[in-house]
Formats: C-alpha cells, sequence, structure tokens
C-alpha cells in the first residue's frame, strides 16, 4: 500500500491534527512501512463474526436510575467553564460568518 | 531482611509481631521511592503523607501499592503519560482502587508509562523514560514500566499494571517480576484510561506470587459500571499458590517449540533447561503449534489503533486535560490534540483513521476481526489437548535505551509473544525465570483457557517450587 503526502493530510483532517509539512514525509514513510507488513492479513472465511455466538460481549443494566457525577462534578476538570456548562470558542453569531 | 525485600504477607506477620508498623513501612516506601525516583523515573507522583488506612483488617492491610498513572486514584493527577491531560485530578476513582483501599490497601504514588499504554519501552512517555533497574542503560518494557521498575526496585511489593497487548507481562518480563494479565472481563475497567477497550485489562505485578495472588483476589470479580465484566466464580488465589500442584493428578502442558527459533540465544536456552527441568514429575509437556505471530501482531495493531482513534477523540480541550487557545472550534480542537498527543499517539491516531476509512475497512479492519475470531478459534483446539501453554514472554532480554525508537515496526515486534492471547481475551502470566549472562532478567508466559487463572497461579507455584525462585530486588549496574 503505497501512502501519498495528501493522504496523511487527509487522514490527519479526518483525526483533528494539525501535521507540518516537516512530520508529513516521516509519518507517510511510518504509516507505509507498518501497512506493508499487516497487509499480510489474509481473508479469513467460515470465521463466525465476534458476538454472533450465544454468549453477548456485553449484558445491559436494568432500566434503574443509578449514581451519575453531577454537573458540577462533570465540569470541575474543564479547561474552561461556567456554573454547569463548558465553554467553547464561539460557533454561532460570528460577524464574518 | 528489610521492609523493602518483603512481600504483603512478610509485611503482614511484621505488622503482627510488631516488628514493623504501618507508619514505619508506608514512610520507609515513601523514602525508597523518592531516593529510587531520581534513577529510575519510575513514579511521575508520590505521595507525601501515605495515611494509614482505616478500614478493617483485609488481604492488603497497610500494603503501599502504586497505580499506573492511566488509572483513576482520587487525590492524584492522572496523566495516562500524556501532556494533554497535564493537570487533570478525577472527580471519581476506579473500582480496582475502590477494592484495594477496601482491602486495606494505601496507593503510594502513580506510576509512569507510555502515553496513554502505547508503547514497548515505556520511551514514549510525555514525562520521560523509565530506566530499568537491573541495568539502568536498558528499557523496563512497556507500557507498565513504571510499574514494573518500581516493584523490582523495592520501592513497593505490589503495583497495578494494564495490559492491551503485553503491556503487563512484557515490562514484568523486562523487570524480573510476575505480571498477570486476566481473562478479559474479569476486572473491571471502570476508571481506566481507555485505549483498546475491547483488548484493555489492569492487572496485578509484584515480586512474589502471594502478593500477586492477593491483588487479584481482591481487584477481580463483576462490576454494575463496566458492562464486559462476567461473574467468574469465587477467587481466592493464595490457596492456590500455597498448594500449587501437590496432590493434582498431571498436567498437560503445550510447548510450541518452534517459537525458540525468534529468540535470542540465551532466551532460548533459558526456556529449554526450564522445560528439562519441569518435564516429567507433574508436567507432562508436549510440542504444540501456535497461531502465526505475524497474524497475530498485524491484526493486533490493525484493531488496537482502530479503536485508539476512536477513544482518544474525546481529548478535544473541552471536558479535560489542556486546552490550546484558538479562535475557533475546529482550530481548538486541532491544536489542543497536536500540542498535547505525542508523535507515537498520533502516529496510531492515524492509522486508525486510515484502516476505518471508507475503502480500506474491509482489507484491514475487517480481515483484522476475521484473523482475531481465526485465533480464538486457534487457541480453542490447543486447549482440547493441553491445560496450560508455555512460551517465552519475550523474544530477547531488554534491550538498550533508545535502541528502537527509530523504526516503530521493531517496537511492536517486542510483543511478538503476547498479543495473541490478548486477541483470544485469555489469561497469561509472566514468570521471571532466569538472567542472562549479563544478569538481564528473562521471563516464560504461562497461558490458560478464559477463567483459568486459579491454574496459572498452581503452575507457577510449582514453577517457583520447581526451580527455586526467590523474591529478589534488582541489583543495579550500569
Amino acid at each position: 500500500m503505497e501512502l501519498t503526502p495528501e493522504t496523511v493530510q487527509y487522514l490527519a483532517k479526518l483525526a483533528r491534527l494539525e501535521i507540518s509539512s516537516g512530520e508529513v514525509e516521516t509519518l507517510r514513510k511510518d504509516l507505509e512501512g507498518i501497512l506493508q507488513f499487516v497487509e499480510n492479513l489474509p481473508a479469513v472465511t467460515g470465521v463466525p463474526k465476534a458476538g454472533s455466538k450465544e454468549e453477548p460481549l456485553v449484558w445491559t443494566r436494568g432500566d434503574e436510575p443509578g449514581t451519575v457525577l453531577e454537573a458540577g462534578q462533570a465540569v470541575a476538570q474543564a479547561p474552561e467553564a461556567e456554573g454547569e456548562f463548558f465553554v467553547v470558542p464561539r460557533t454561532l453569531g460570528k460577524q464574518d460568518s | 531482611m528489610t521492609a523493602q525485600e518483603l512481600g504483603a504477607r512478610g509485611i503482614l506477620e511484621a505488622y503482627a509481631t510488631g516488628s514493623l508498623s504501618p507508619q514505619e513501612c508506608l514512610e520507609g516506601a515513601r523514602e525508597n521511592s523518592r531516593k529510587q525516583n531520581h534513577d529510575l523515573n519510575a513514579f511521575l507522583c508520590i505521595d507525601e503523607n501515605p495515611s494509614v488506612s482505616t478500614q478493617a483488617p483485609g488481604l492488603l492491610s497497610n500494603i503501599p501499592i502504586a497505580v499506573k498513572d492511566n488509572i483513576l486514584v482520587k487525590g492524584f493527577p492522572a496523566t495516562a503519560g500524556s501532556r494533554i491531560l497535564e493537570g487533570y485530578r478525577p472527580t471519581y476513582e476506579a473500582t480496582v482502587v475502590e477494592r484495594l483501599r477496601r482491602a486495606g490497601g494505601v496507593i503510594l504514588g502513580k506510576t509512569n508509562l507510555d502515553e496513554f499504554g502505547m508503547g514497548s519501552s515505556n520511551e514514549y512517555s510525555a514525562f520521560g523514560p523509565v530506566r530499568n533497574p537491573w541495568d539502568v542503560t536498558r528499557v523496563p518494557g512497556g507500557s507498565s514500566g513504571g510499574s514494573a521498575a518500581a516493584v523490582a526496585a523495592g520501592c513497593v511489593p505490589a503495583a497495578l499494571g494494564s495490559d492491551t497487548g503485553g503491556s503487563i507481562r512484557q515490562p514484568a518480563a523486562f523487570c524480573g517480576i510476575y505480571g498477570l494479565k486476566p481473562t478479559y472481563g474479569r476486572v473491571s475497567r471502570f476508571g481506566l484510561v481507555a485505549f483498546a477497550s475491547s483488548l484493555d485489562q489492569i492487572g496485578p505485578m509484584a515480586r512474589d506470587l502471594d502478593t500477586l495472588a492477593r491483588v487479584f483476589t481482591v481487584i477481580s470479580g463483576p462490576d454494575p459500571r463496566d458492562s464486559t465484566t462476567k461473574p467468574f466464580g469465587k477467587a481466592n488465589m493464595m490457596d492456590a499458590v500455597a498448594e500449587g500442584l501437590v496432590g493434582m493428578s498431571a498436567i498437560r502442558v503445550g510447548f510450541p517449540q518452534r517459537l525458540l527459533q525468534d529468540c535470542e540465544g540465551e532466551m532460548q536456552s533459558c526456556i529449554q533447561s526450564v522445560m528439562m527441568k519441569m518435564s516429567g514429575g507433574c508436567w507432562k509437556v508436549a510440542d504444540i503449534g501456535w497461531p502465526d505471530p505475524q497474524q497475530a501482531i498485524s491484526a493486533y495493531y490493525v484493531l488496537a489503533t482502530a479503536e485508539a482513534s476512536s477513544n482518544l477523540a474525546r481529548y478535544d480541550g473541552v471536558r479535560y486535560g489542556v486546552r490550546h487557545p484558538a479562535d475557533s472550534l475546529e482550530e481548538m480542537y486541532k491544536k489542543t490534540r497536536s500540542h498535547g498527543f505525542g508523535a507515537e499517539v498520533k502516529r496510531r491516531i492515524l492509522l486508525g483513521t486510515f484502516v476505518l476509512s471508507s475503502g480500506t475497512y474491509e482489507k484491514y479492519y475487517g480481515r483484522a476481526m476475521s484473523a482475531r475470531e481465526d485465533i480464538k478459534a486457534q487457541f480453542q483446539d490447543l486447549f482440547q489437548n493441553s491445560d496450560v501453554l508455555v512460551l517465552p514472554t519475550t523474544p530477547t532480554a531488554p534491550f538498550p535505551l533508545g535502541a528502537r525508537l527509530k523504526d516503530p515496526l521493531s517496537m511492536y515486534l517486542a510483543d511478538t509473544f503476547t498479543v495473541g492471547p490478548s486477541l483470544a481475551g485469555i489469561p497469561a502470566l509472566n514468570v521471571p525465570v532466569g538472567t542472562t549472562s549479563e544478569g538481564l532478567p528473562l521471563g516464560l508466559q504461562l497461558v490458560a483457557p478464559a477463567g483459568g487463572e486459579e491454574l496459572l497461579f498452581r503452575v507457577a507455584a510449582s514453577l517457583e517450587a520447581g526451580l527455586g525462585l526467590q523474591n529478589k530486588i534488582a541489583g543495579r549496574s550500569g
């Protein structure tokens, strides 16, 4: 699998990462090497998919109220908060939008 | 014997006879940890005033325990080895930590790790590498390298680690201690910073089997807050350790001899010598096959990076950790993540994003999922004729710091023998069985079917007795 610098930049965009032009080539080589290694994965047939057997992967709890984090606790570690709300840069109502 | 050399049982006996007080033990552990941390960098944080437990006497009453810094402990920061969580102090506590405290355990500090558990040498921590206490020019393994080094150096008798593809067993092997990756679902992951949720498991690390058994007994069991936990029956592993295989009929030991070809010479001779000593008696050894290690590594790195790319989407500068200021939300996400994550984490997020992308999903993720089911089926077949499987934990002894940093793939291959049991969700235990001519630790891995931890403890006890293994503190050189 050959990776282009444009693909690396596109992946970075999807993952919300900024990659400098200097980093692109190193990452491209690293990822290409790893992908070449994992390309040996055979197309296995006749294997049941995970969770398809009788035993489910997870159980569900009863529909009963339990203990949850209070809103104040939930925002306590936020970089910026007001009362019970997280604060982020303005996304609506900008003059230039 | 000094307090630092004792296991949990020895410490409890010393308390009972009055030759050691809990306060002395905890303060001694704090001082020793502080002192050793200058050389080892094993701890990211040490409690300045460890308090004597107020719980009723339990299996771990006033035993100092270190906890990997991707497990949430109230009153301590939790960085997961990443700049992006610098300054974060959890508002809740992991189930395993609640259980340790209820059993009387005292959390002494948080240990260093590869960022978010992604690494096999502990060199990918944002807070500097951990050094191996047996030779400070070498890596301690990873990602639970801080926990392994802290235990091996005698700072604490036990620590918690987490294992996704070998992150408890491989550093345990490199540091000459015991380390158990439990059956998937046997120990709660509530309060563990998620890396790859279908693989992550918390487990104990210790210098002696009784201490390992105590910690496992305390932390295991279903948890209403983790819906992947299941009941596996009552666990009292100390009895299994005390009894070993005495009184049991012979056990069938499967040994994939072919894997030794992929190991360094001294590892080969060490494992062969162990098998020679243990064959006969209770061990009935048979040569067996093993799921193709290259296929297992490939499936593992596709699945783990896919899950990581999804799990790490939560670090966006909004809810916790650091935020990089920016004018727009999109820019804030990008700058926060780009400044907060290290190179290996970015590499894995990009790889995970790629294998989950439309157009590549089936070729990589789909095939890796099928390969995982195939590997599980192969282990089920192996356990038709074997009760327990035995193989090296790693192909090599601990390697020098920096030796594999420039080649990510060579670092991934350090997990060659550990990822198979991870993909199958079955338990595996590192036993420190020997050393190289340079005095570097070598480890052997025991693997059992799901829920087979009791057998692992029994077989490990037979190894301990058969080989005369002792609770040893690392003697440093280099």
